[in-house]
């Protein structure tokens, strides 16, 4: 066999493409030249590898640095819209946009459809951060029907899902609360926020006592809202402190 | 929040081998990640932000490797579920305190080749062969990496470094890894 064929062959037998791996490694067994062969392209595919690695590496650490040095110390109020997201010049774009929008709405419409406007301008989904979905988790596992409904944004179906679970965790209560607020289904997210803000042991009880306060404004219960937000923004190491203090000088 | 559409446009852009758009990947979704990891998981922020880089080359690499062929959920939760075992593995390391698993026996990282991302770790030698990958110079640096890294067609080789044919191309590819395994072999 000559040289290439024969890199051919070790090329695919590496990469998992080679029809009969069994033949080939019997083959390199009685063949020490092959089996040299083979084990120096492995390490010439170890060094290209980390070769490569580490050049894609620096270029993700490039980035990293250039996101952390932009980071300047605040100087000015920026109110925010979009939670958790890179802030960059066209999210500044969209949300004075938004802001247009929700001062329009003040000026013409009844106090109570402005607040539920402002909930929802403040509002975003928050990320799915409780349940991964896996391959072929969608047929009958009722919980992934849900997750992957509501990472969809088909909060619609997501309520549904999570409606019918026989015994649904804190998770997936806050995800049920989640699909209700993001319908403008205030009066119903509204007390399952609050019931989860109280839990001890619950590592969004602090977002959702922030979400309780949204669905609140919604219902046009500003004072409730208000009153829920001064709270989270007596603590500044709250997780939603940030937001809660924005929210607050907008009402 | 990426909808499932552009998801599924970046991931067939990768899958052509547009190794830039791990830039996009990163920068979408390193904040929700960190503060994630750092709420979650104990992290620091420099661990979680250098887990998150490791976690977007894996998921690149499993693509264009062929072990991942269709997205089975988001791109952030495949992301997520790599980041959070690379920060469970440093937090070991750093004898840091563990991180409870709540999802455990459920996770898309099982799909993929950890091969692929433990040698990140596990690669001893590795000065030896970035000095060997260093010494053969360009193109074959070039020809070497499309080829077996990111799995590009011998005639889009040909196109990137200006070679005359793809026969010329293959001809130069075998001569350079002949040429990188003489330098590598112990």
């Amino acid at each position: 066999m000559n040289p290439e064929d024969q890199q051919d062959r070790i090329d695919a037998y590496l990469s998992g493409q080679l029809t009969d791996p069994e033949r080939f490694e019997r083959e390199m067994r009685t063949d020490p030249q092959l089996q040299s062969e083979m084990e120096a392209t492995r390490m010439a595919l170890d060094a290209i590898h980390i070769s490569e690695t580490n050049r894609l590496k620096r270029r993700l650490q490039k980035l990293e640095n250039e996101a952390v040095n932009r980071q300047e110390p605040p100087q000015a109020k920026v109110v925010s819209i979009n939670r958790k997201r890179n802030r960059s010049r066209y999210s500044y774009a969209a949300a004075a946009t938004v802001l247009i929008v929700v001062a329009a709405y003040f000026l013409l419409r009844p106090a109570a459809q402005n607040d539920a406007v402002l909930a929802m301008a403040a509002f975003e989904p928050y990320d799915n951060i409780a349940f991964t979905i896996t391959k072929g988790a969608t047929a009958g596992e009722d919980r992934a029907t849900a997750y992957i409904a509501y990472e969809r944004a088909a909060f619609d179906e997501a309520e549904a899902a999570f409606r019918s679970l026989s015994s649904p965790s804190a998770p997936d209560r806050f995800y049920l609360a989640q699909s209700l607020l993001a319908q403008q289904k205030f009066a119903e997210a509204a007390p399952l926020f609050e019931e989860l803000a109280g839990l001890d042991d619950f590592n969004l009880s602090q977002e959702s006592e922030y979400y309780a306060a949204l669905s609140r404004l919604g219902l046009g219960q500003r004072e409730r809202a208000e009153a829920t937000l001064q709270r989270i923004t007596t603590d500044a190491n709250h997780s939603s402190y940030a937001e809660a203090v924005d929210l607050l000088e907008e009402l | 929040m990426q909808t499932q559409l552009e998801d599924t446009t970046l991931f067939e852009a990768i899958k052509r081998g547009d190794h830039h758009l791990i830039d996009q990947l990163y920068l979408q979704h390193r904040d929700a990640f960190v503060t994630y990891a750092q709420r979650q998981l104990y992290a620091t922020e420099a661990d979680a932000a250098d887990c998150f880089q490791d976690a977007v080359i894996a998921f690149y690499k499993n693509i264009v490797s062929g072990k991942l062929q269709e997205l089975t959920c988001s791109i952030r939760t495949y992301l997520f579920s790599i980041g959070k075992r690379l920060v469970y593995r440093r937090n070991k390391k750093r004898q840091r305190e563990p991180a409870t698993d709540h999802e455990a026996g459920i996770n898309p990282a099982d799909e993929l080749d950890w091969s692929l991302i433990d040698r990140f770790e596990h690669a001893h030698q590795q000065e030896v062969l970035q000095t060997a990958m260093n010494k053969i110079g360009s193109p074959c640096r070039e020809i070497l990496t499309l080829y077996y890294y990111h799995h590009y067609p011998i005639e889009s080789i040909t196109e990137s470094v200006g070679l005359p044919s793809d026969g010329a191309t293959r001809i130069k590819k075998m001569r350079c890894l002949k040429e990188l395994k003489k330098l590598v072999k112990p």
